[in-house]
């Protein structure tokens, strides 16, 4: 393998690593010792005292144990929090911190296929957050990572780019997904809209409140009160749906086989159920690996969190006809969705952006008001339109005046107008 | 309902240069809108080779083959014509209008060209240059300058070019010889004007005599109004639009005002 694509699930408590083989055609992920279950790495970090040595996962636990380092853990929320630890009297910023963890984590991968060149990087986050996302690259920076060979990921888009991996037969109906961790009890759910041309591959996840604390299965009591728990879930959730199959993941299910008979049962009702831990790692990997294709492996609009719902366009003359000009299209990554074009005004008082949700096509038109830009004479005044997301539904749209040449000179001004969409 | 155009930003390395307005022009969009709206200031030099290595950099090679076809069979204006038609910048009935306006300057004489020219930059605040036009027009061996009225405007235009730059001696003299022209009593309150900027609070010798004492003392009250009026506007104006700023950033604004205004008036010398 000349070049790594990698896929990387980052969570507070552990994260885990996935290298695609385009050889194989399939993602492997990156175990630390013999069992499944080392595939998780302990999202920690160690310094050694006295030393520039950083170590991570297992052995950060065991040095910093053994009063031979300093550990800082939980650092992906700290990365959100822009939060910073001190060290030997060293005030490490959490960017910085960030950056020890995935150096040392990619040192993994590197090691055992024996190249240090990254062709592309995927990461799979539980949440999407605008500032999360920015440090992130900020930390990947200081790796030396380049970033146009780095991909945002939510759980949910990972889980349909892995159930779509699969052979077809697994997913002609819905398919769902229960990920048990020490962060919580998660639910996704995919199916395909059927009827649409590219196909369209939905998928959502909720948070459960039935969430529960994973030392409840150290006990025969407690695992009685989880197989109880995860059964009425399952009883709510997957009531009265054509379901194929379902995916169980996260180290809170390792073993489930011992602990949850009932909820078993309740899942294993005509359908494959499948259990694994780089469920999201491995979605990673095939996205990166799939991005690196000039024809993609996946003909499909992924609508999901992390993904825009609908389409942002206007219409313009170019090349002397007047036709529909999409800014971003639903299904894209909005993280990544960030577009700009320049259009000269003719006798335009008002730009109007057009918002067609995929699911309804119905178009809603944001209007934004040109009013304030310098008077001129018509065509003699150029914008550039800005179109950004702060999620996948919050929309800014900003209108630059970049005047006329030398003819009328650039004011500068901008008007900048924040709107949802669905 | 208006259009939005769709454009192209190229990295142009070598803009063509329009001496006359004292600008480059960076894109298609540009060169239309100067073609279009300035089509008086363009003249047969207009479609030299710094025009085609401009078009090349466009990326417009159809264009260019067009230009050099039309610049065998045709004139100019068929050239700036062609230019618009293949950039499509304007509609249908724009270049209609363009046509037309082409063919009114073509059927006008040169002298009426180059006054028009002249009224274009001085709009345009090119004093130097229309100054050129206005001298090129009395030059002119052509019929319009037969009529005094005529001519008489042309030194006044001239005179309006001195006064602008401050050159009040200058403008004065012009005024004369178009009051020389007509003895058109409306240049008196001009001329009164022009004095009381060199600071004299009377009307110049050549218009004394058709000046009574009521007009006189109407020509000074028209003066207080505008000289009270003037600074509220233009360059007054955007001096003491400064004073609204923090004191700390006033200076700097003032500077960089001071600055502009500096640039402003060394590309109107220059052109």
């Amino acid at each position: 393998m000349d070049e790594l694509i990698l896929g990387i699930d980052l969570c507070d408590t552990h994260s885990q690593i996935s290298v695609f083989s385009p050889e194989k055609g399939e993602p492997e992920a990156i175990l630390t010792g013999e069992s499944e279950s080392t595939s998780q790495i302990s999202t920690v970090l160690c310094k050694l005292k006295g030393s520039d040595t950083w170590l991570i996962g297992y052995e950060a636990y065991r040095r910093a144990l053994m009063g031979e380092g300093t550990m800082v853990d939980k650092l992906v929320k700290l990365l959100y929090k822009n939060g910073s630890a001190t060290i030997e009297g060293t005030r490490y910023s959490a960017v910085e911190l960030m950056g020890h963890y995935i150096e040392q984590l990619l040192a993994l991968p590197r090691q055992k296929y024996g190249t240090d060149a990254v062709r592309c990087l995927a990461f799979s986050l539980r949440e999407l957050n605008p500032d999360l996302l920015d440090r992130l690259t900020l930390a990947c920076d200081a790796c030396g990572l380049s970033r146009d060979k780095l991909r945002f990921l939510s759980h949910t888009e990972c889980f349909s780019f892995f159930v779509a991996s699969r052979p077809r037969e697994i997913w002609p109906n819905i398919v769902v997904g229960f990920d048990l961790t020490d962060e919580g009890l998660d639910y996704y759910e995919m199916h395909v809209l059927r009827g649409r041309r590219p196909q369209v591959l939905e998928a959502r996840r909720e948070a459960l409140e039935e969430a529960f604390d994973l030392d409840v299965l150290d006990t025969a009591v407690g695992e009685r009160m989880a197989d109880s728990i995860l059964s009425s879930c399952a009883d709510r959730l997957l009531a009265k749906k054509l379901i194929s199959s379902v995916f169980l993941t996260g180290d809170g299910f390792l073993n489930v086989t011992t602990w949850a008979p009932e909820f078993l049962r309740r899942l294993c009702n005509k359908r494959k159920v499948f259990e694994g831990q780089h469920l999201f790692a491995d979605g990673a990997a095939i996205q990166a690996y799939d991005s690196t294709r000039e024809e993609s492996l996946f003909p499909y609009v992924c609508i999901c969190e992390g993904r825009l719902s609908s389409s942002i366009s206007l219409y313009a003359v170019r090349d002397g006809r007047n036709e529909q000009l999409t800014l971003a299209s639903a299904g894209s990554n909005w993280y990544e969705a960030r577009a700009s074009a320049e259009f000269i005004l003719d006798d335009v008082q008002t730009l109007e952006l057009m918002i067609t949700p995929f699911a309804t096509q119905r178009v809603e038109v944001i209007p934004i008001s040109l009013a304030e830009l310098p008077a001129r004479p018509n065509k003699a005044t150029r914008v550039q339109v800005i179109i950004s997301f702060a999620s996948e539904n919050h929309v800014t749209a900003r209108v630059v005046d970049k005047g006329f040449g030398e003819l009328f000179p650039a004011s500068g001004m901008v008007i900048r107008k924040d709107f949802l969409i669905s | 309902m208006g259009n939005l155009i769709l454009s192209r930003p190229l990295d142009i390395k070598r803009p063509y240069y329009v001496q006359e307005l004292g600008v480059h022009l960076y894109s298609a969009e540009e060169l239309c809108y100067y073609i279009f709206h300035y089509v008086m200031l363009i003249d047969e030099s207009f479609a030299d080779e710094r025009l085609l290595d401009f078009i090349h950099q466009l990326d417009q090679p159809r264009l260019e083959e067009r230009i050099l076809r039309t610049q065998e069979q045709g004139g100019l204006y068929d050239v700036l014509y062609v230019i618009l038609q293949e950039l499509r910048y304007y509609s249908s009935s724009d270049l209609f209008q363009f046509r037309r306006q082409l063919e009114k300057l073509s059927r006008s004489s040169a002298a009426e060209r180059i006054r028009a020219k002249g009224d274009l930059l001085f709009e345009r605040g090119q004093y130097y240059a229309a100054l050129r036009a206005y001298n090129q027009v009395l030059e002119q061996d052509s019929r319009e300058l037969a009529d005094s009225e005529y001519v008489s405007r042309i030194w006044q235009n001239k005179a309006a070019c001195y006064a602008r730059t401050e050159h009040y001696a200058e403008a004065m003299d012009n005024m004369k010889n178009a009051w020389l022209l007509t003895r058109n009593p409306g240049l008196a309150e001009k001329m009164y004007a022009l004095n009381r900027l060199m600071g004299l609070d009377e009307v110049p010798e050549p218009v004394r005599s058709v000046v009574t004492d009521d007009m006189l003392e109407q020509f000074r009250s028209n003066w207080d109004k505008r000289w009270q009026l003037a600074a509220y506007q233009g360059k007054a104006l955007e001096a003491a639009a400064l004073q609204d700023k923090a004191e700390s950033e006033r200076s700097k604004a003032y500077l960089e005002l001071l600055f502009r205004w500096k640039e402003e008036y060394r590309k109107k010398q220059l052109s």
